[in-house]
């Protein structure tokens, strides 16, 4: 016994160790993760983050082209089996008096349009999840925009396409 | 006179000087507020407003309204015990009581632009001369850290 002791405590220590919180991000890590530039004056990169967001489903509630500022949100219902599934559990857990559905997720950005020089901006994208803040460095939140930056990318490379040229008018005969 | 009558008496008379303490304080009058609630940022307005945008933003707020002419912007973050509510009410256009943050920015001279920053606490405007004066703060933070670097000093040649 007296030699399973110490071992015991030094795993404890171990495991208290790896129970340690992450420190938080500075405002400069968080600024590295959420801002990125795009070669577009101001105007076409708010077009273009518009455009990204209603692609992506997202429904918008505050646009303000001259201050930068976008915010949006999308509703993610939860599958009938989930709904159903909480439902009967909270039911049985409850004894039928608290039964309670999956209320829906909603998923919100907020772009913020930073004008750099008159052909390149920064843009600022920050996503919540019902109402609060997700980290930066989360996979969600690094998905979302991810999926965002690239539609938005696209959206500036498509409009720098050239206008085809319209077809030369027949010559009467 | 019994000890019972006195007894009465005496208890009435304590609970009539501690009635007094039950006041609550008297609310704060619009120059108290505005006294509070207004700083003075070394910068123009729209400098001002864009680093007030990034704050806000900072701090974990979404927007709810923004209007660049009239200098407001309007924002607010759920606290998680309104979650739930958050959720089964419709998102940003729910009832839920969140938390929310104005800010009202106008010019006073070219160089300086006065903000007023007005904090609510599900409804409850929150008197709060620290959280205030620490937004204030971190919006000079983003100011400073938005200004252009000084010139370097220019090499003397031949020398």
């Amino acid at each position: 016994m007296n030699r399973l002791s110490p071992i015991l405590i030094s795993l404890a220590c171990a495991l208290l160790l790896g129970c340690e919180a992450s420190p938080p991000m500075t405002q400069t890590q968080v600024d590295a993760l959420e801002i990125r530039e795009i070669e577009a004056p101001p105007d076409r990169a708010y077009a273009a983050a518009s455009n990204a967001l209603l692609d992506s489903g997202y429904q918008l509630h505050v646009s303000d082209a001259d201050a930068g500022i976008i915010t949006a949100e999308r509703r993610v219902d939860p599958s009938v089996a989930t709904n159903t599934a909480k439902l009967l559990i909270t039911a049985i857990l409850t004894r039928g008096m608290a039964a309670q559905d999956q209320p829906p997720d909603y998923f919100g950005v907020c772009v913020e349009i930073l004008p750099r020089t008159a052909s390149a901006t920064a843009v600022r994208m920050q996503t919540y999840l019902n109402g609060r803040v997700e980290p930066a460095d989360s996979p969600a939140s690094q998905k979302t925009v991810q999926e965002l930056w690239t539609l938005m990318q696209r959206q500036v490379l498509m409009k720098d396409l050239p206008v085809p040229a319209a077809a030369p008018a027949p010559t009467a005969k | 006179m019994s000890a019972a009558r006195v007894m009465g008496a005496l208890c009435f008379a304590i609970a009539v000087l501690l009635l007094p303490a039950c006041e609550s304080t008297p609310p704060l009058s619009p120059t108290q507020w505005n006294a509070i609630e207004t700083r003075s940022v070394q910068a123009p307005r729209d400098e001002v407003l864009r680093a007030a945008a990034a704050v806000i933003l900072d701090q974990g707020y979404y927007f709810t309204a923004s209007d660049q002419g009239a200098g407001t912007m309007t924002a607010a973050r759920v606290p998680l015990v309104y979650q739930d509510q958050y959720r089964r009410t419709g998102g940003m256009r729910s009832s839920a009581p969140v938390d929310t943050i104005a800010v009202w920015v106008s010019q006073i001279s070219p160089a300086e632009s006065s903000m007023r920053i007005q904090l609510r606490e599900s409804g409850e405007h929150i008197a709060s001369d620290e959280r205030v004066s620490a937004f204030w703060n971190a919006v000079q933070r983003r100011l400073l850290a938005k200004s252009p670097p000084s010139d370097p000093p220019s090499r003397q040649e031949g020398v």
